[in-house]
C-alpha cells in the first residue's frame, strides 16, 4: 500500500486522460515502489524443458478456458466461445492466449498495465486480488466484454498476471443485451467500470459483486459469470504456483521469456520477405445510430517499414453515434488478422508481433474515439468493421511474397449482423442472450484454394455453432431451416465461401424482443483481390406468417418466400419486436473470391451450382460458364462455355473506359 | 515481384505489368488502377444476391461498383465500392527504394 514517502515518486498515469482518449502504456511503466515483479529468468533452457513448459503453459491455459465453460453454464461461452483466457508475464506482455475469440487478449495486456501503474499504490495489488474491467478506453472492445484479472505471486513479487474476458448477457444500458445501436453516447450505454478490486486476498468482495451484478437485466446469469470468472483465475493460479514448485520460478519465466522472443523473431523473419510499401483500404458505414442512413467513411493505411508495421487512419470520420472503436479496440482487433495469418506457427502467439506495430491512429474518429463516444456496439460492429480492413491491407501485403502468399486469408468478415435477443423463455422466466447462429460465416478464398463455406470465424477457432436444437433447448425458438446458402461466396479463381441463413419463429413465448447491430448491410466492407466481393448480409422478417398451415400439410418452409406475407429487411442498427407468429430470417454475409472467376476450371463450377452454392445465373454471369441440362444431372458445355468467356472479356473492355486518360 | 494476384512489379523497369498478358499498365509509383480498364455500375452488378440501397436503407445512395481489368486481356485485376464523386484508391504502394537496398 502506498506511504507517504513514496507518493510523490509514483504519479501513475493521468488517468482522465486515459478515460478521454484511451489509454496507450508508455515504454515505461510507473508501478508504485511497494509493487515489486519478478523479473529473474533462466535464459538458457535447453529445447525439450522449453517444449514441456511451453505446451504445459498452453495447456494450462487451456484448462481455464474450460473452467470458465463449465462453472459459466453459457450458451455465449459454450457454443460461441466468445471468450478468453490468457497469461501475461509480469509487466502484462501477453505469453499465451487460448484458441477462443482473439479479441480480447491484446486488450488484457492494456488492463494489466493500466492496474500496475494506477492501481499499484491505491487500493494496492495484493496476492489473492482479482480485478474487474470492462473500461473500453482502459482496455475493452466493448462494455458487454468483462476482463477479470488475477496476478500471480511468488516470494512477495508479481510472477505474472491471468486474465480472463468473457462477453455478458447483459451489463446495462438502454436496450437487453447491452449492445445499444441506438445510443447516441456512451450515457446510453452500460457503464464504464475502470479496473475495480473485487476480489481482495481471495475474498469477494460483496458490495463490489452487487455493485456490478445491479448492471444488469439478468443478474443471476451475470452472477455465474462472475463466478466462473473468478474460478477460472483461482484454478490457474494454483495451477501456475504448481509449476513453479515443481521446475523453479526462473525457469517457467525463461520459457515465457522465450515463447515471446520465439513470437518476435518468426515475425520480423516474415516481414524481412516483404518489400517495404503502403496498403490502403476504404469502406463506408451504413448509419451512425438507428434511424441514421447517412455513410461515413472509414480507412486504413498500413506501412510496412523494415520491421514494422505502422497503421494510420487519414480520412476516416469522426466518432459519431453508436458505431466507435476505441483505442483498444482497435488494437486487439489487429490479433484476428496477425494471428491467423502470421502466428498460426507460433500457437497463436502474438506479443512478438506486437513489439514491432505502431499505432498512429487520429483520436476523435471513428475507428479512435474519444469520450463520451457510443462504444457499446464496438466488439460486434466498429472491430468487425476494422478486421475486414485490417484483413483487406494485410493480404495486399502478404500476396508480396512467395513465402506468405499461401498465408493470406481474404477478408473473412466483410459485415455482420448480431442480434440480442430478449424477452420471456418458455419456462417463465427472464431470458436474455447473443443469438450465436452470428458463428455462420466463412472464410475468404485463398491463393491456393476456395474459401471454406459456413466455416465460423477464422480468428476463434474454438467457437463453434449451437445446432439448432441447442438453441431450441435453450431459448423459445423453433427453427424452420438452416442451409447454407446460394451465391454469397464471391465469384474468383478461387471462391469466396458461403454463409448460413435460417429462420426461426418464437416458440412458446409472446415475443422476442430484438436488436439488430452490424455493418456491412448494404455492400462489404472490403473488395477481395482479382475476384468478386462475397454477398452482404441481411435480416428479414414476415409478420403473422401463416406457419400453421404448413404445419397441417406436414411440410417445413424454406423461404420466407412461401409465406403469403409481406418481407421487411431491416437495417443493420435497428430494434423490433418479433411477436409469435412472426418469422425471422437472418442470412450471414459471404466472402470474397480470389482470382478471375473466369479463369476458375468448369468442372467445379458445375460442382458448385449441382451442390447448390452457385446459381446458374451467376455461372453465366461470372463464371462465364453454360451448363448443359439434358442429362439426368448438369453437365458443362465446353463450346458455349468458351463463347461465353469470350463475350465477357469483350464486354468488359468494350464497356470500361481508362480513368488516367481523363485527367 | 508478383503484387497483386495479376500485377508484376518491375523494380529495373520501375513499372507494373500484367502476369497474364505481359502488357506494361503503369508506372511502378502510379495506381495501377487509374491505367486499368474500369467499368462502373450499381452496386448489384457485385453479386447476384445484391439489392440496391433503397432496399435495405429506404434511400438511394452515390455508391457505385467498379471493376478494374487488364487494358490488354481484360483479365479481372479488382473490384471497388465507392461513392460515386470518391477518387479510386492507391492500395499498392511499394517502396521502390527499398527494393534496391
Amino acid at each position: 500500500m502506498a506511504t507517504d514517502d513514496t507518493t510523490d515518486e509514483h504519479q501513475g498515469t493521468n488517468v482522465w486522460e486515459d478515460f478521454s482518449e484511451g489509454y496507450v502504456p508508455r515504454d515505461e511503466l510507473d508501478i508504485h515502489p511497494s509493487v515489486t515483479l519478478h523479473d529473474e529468468t533462466e535464459g538458457d533452457l535447453d529445447p525439450i524443458t522449453y517444449e514441456v513448459l511451453r505446451h504445459r503453459l498452453w495447456t494450462i491455459n487451456q484448462d481455464h478456458g474450460g473452467t470458465i465453460e463449465n462453472v459459466s453454464g453459457s450458451p455465449v461461452a459454450y457454443y460461441g466461445g466468445d471468450f478468453q483466457p490468457a497469461i501475461l508475464k509480469e509487466d502484462g506482455e501477453v505469453v499465451f492466449n487460448g484458441p477462443y475469440v482473439q479479441l480480447f487478449s491484446p486488450v488484457a495486456e492494456l488492463v494489466v498495465k493500466w492496474i500496475l501503474e494506477n492501481r499499484s499504490d491505491n487500493p494496492g495489488i495484493e496476492p489473492g486480488d482479482i480485478f474487474l474491467s470492462n473500461d473500453p478506453w482502459v482496455g475493452a472492445t466493448h462494455q458487454a466484454d468483462v476482463f477479470f484479472a488475477a496476478p500471480v505471486f511468488h516470494e512477495g513479487e508479481i510472477f505474472c498476471w491471468l486474465t480472463n474476458t468473457l462477453h455478458q448477457y447483459d451489463i446495462g444500458g438502454q436496450n437487453a443485451g447491452s449492445f445499444c445501436p441506438g445510443a447516441d453516447d456512451v450515457f446510453d450505454e452500460p457503464v464504464p467500470i475502470p479496473p475495480i478490486k473485487a476480489v481482495e486476498g481471495g475474498e469477494v468482495r460483496e458490495d463490489v459483486r452487487q455493485m456490478y451484478l445491479r448492471h444488469s437485466r439478468l443478474p443471476n446469469m451475470v452472477r455465474l459469470d462472475f463466478n466462473a470468472q473468478v474460478a477460472g483465475l483461482q484454478v490457474t493460479r494454483e495451477n501456475i504456483k504448481g509449476i513453479i514448485d515443481e521446475y523453479g520460478a526462473e525457469t517457467i519465466k525463461g520459457s515465457m521469456d522465450k515463447i515471446i522472443e520465439d513470437s518476435e523473431s518468426k515475425f520480423i523473419d516474415k516481414l524481412e520477405k516483404i518489400p517495404d510499401g503502403t496498403w490502403r483500404t476504404r469502406t463506408y458505414e451504413e448509419g451512425s445510430k438507428i434511424g441514421n442512413d447517412e455513410l461515413f467513411e472509414v480507412t486504413l493505411q498500413m506501412e510496412k517499414d523494415g520491421n514494422n508495421l505502422i497503421f494510420k487512419n487519414e480520412g476516416t470520420e469522426e466518432n459519431v453515434g453508436a458505431i466507435n472503436l476505441t483505442y483498444a479496440g482497435f488494437r486487439t482487433a489487429l490479433s484476428c488478422a496477425i494471428n491467423p495469418m502470421m502466428m498460426w506457427d507460433q500457437l497463436w502467439v502474438h506479443s512478438g508481433a506486437y513489439r514491432h506495430i505502431d499505432i498512429e491512429t487520429q483520436s476523435g474518429t471513428i475507428s479512435r474515439a474519444s469520450h463520451p463516444s457510443g462504444v457499446s456496439c464496438g466488439a460486434n460492429l466498429a472491430a468487425i468493421l476494422q478486421i475486414s480492413l485490417i484483413y483487406d491491407v494485410m493480404t495486399r501485403m502478404l500476396v508480396t511474397s512467395d513465402d506468405t502468399r499461401d498465408d493470406m486469408i481474404l477478408d473473412p468478415v466483410s459485415g455482420i449482423s448480431v442480434l440480442s435477443q430478449a424477452g420471456m423463455d418458455q419456462w417463465g422466466n427472464p431470458f436474455g442472450t447473443m443469438n450465436m447462429d452470428v458463428m455462420g460465416v466463412p472464410w475468404g478464398a485463398r491463393s491456393t484454394r476456395d474459401g471454406m463455406d459456413v466455416a465460423g470465424y477464422v480468428y476463434s477457432p474454438r467457437g463453434p455453432l449451437p445446432n439448432v436444437e441447442q438453441n431450441e433447448q435453450d431459448y423459445p425458438m423453433l427453427y424452420m431451416y438452416r442451409y447454407n446458402a446460394t451465391d454469397y461466396g464471391g465469384p474468383g479463381e478461387n471462391r469466396g465461401g458461403s454463409s448460413m441463413q435460417t429462420a426461426w419463429k418464437p416458440h412458446k413465448t409472446q415475443a422476442i424482443q430484438t436488436v439488430v447491430a452490424g455493418s456491412g448491410g448494404i455492400k462489404p466492407n472490403t473488395s477481395p483481390m482479382a475476384g468478386y466481393p462475397g454477398a452482404p448480409g441481411s435480416v428479414r422478417m414476415v409478420e403473422n406468417a401463416d406457419f400453421d398451415s404448413h404445419l397441417a400439410d406436414r411440410s417445413m418452409p424454406t423461404s420466407l418466400d412461401e409465406f403469403d406475407s409481406e418481407v421487411t429487411e431491416y437495417h443493420t442498427k435497428s430494434e423490433f419486436v418479433q411477436t409469435e407468429p412472426d418469422v425471422v430470417e437472418t442470412q450471414s454475409p459471404g466472402a470474397g473470391g480470389y482470382g478471375d472467376p473466369i479463369n476458375r476450371d468448369p468442372e467445379k463450377v458445375c460442382s458448385d451450382v449441382v451442390k447448390g452454392t452457385v446459381s446458374r445465373e451467376s455461372a453465366r454471369k461470372y463464371y462465364g460458364v453454360i451448363l448443359d441440362e439434358d442429362g439426368d444431372e448438369p453437365t458443362v458445355d465446353a463450346d458455349a462455355t468458351e463463347r461465353r468467356r469470350e463475350e465477357i472479356v469483350e464486354n468488359r473492355l468494350a464497356e470500361s473506359t481508362i480513368p488516367a486518360e481523363g485527367e | 515481384m508478383q503484387i497483386h494476384r495479376y500485377l508484376e512489379l518491375d523494380a529495373a523497369a520501375e513499372a507494373i505489368s500484367c502476369t497474364e498478358c505481359g502488357t506494361t499498365i503503369c508506372n511502378a509509383e502510379e495506381n495501377y488502377r487509374k491505367h486499368s480498364a474500369m467499368r462502373t455500375g450499381p452496386i448489384t452488378e457485385a453479386g447476384v444476391p445484391f439489392v440496391p440501397p433503397e432496399d435495405k436503407i429506404g434511400r438511394k445512395t452515390d455508391l457505385e461498383f467498379r471493376e478494374f481489368f487488364c487494358p490488354e486481356c481484360a483479365v479481372l485485376l479488382q473490384t471497388e465500392f465507392a461513392k460515386e464523386d470518391d477518387p479510386i484508391i492507391h492500395d499498392i504502394e511499394i517502396d521502390l527504394d527499398s527494393l534496391s537496398e
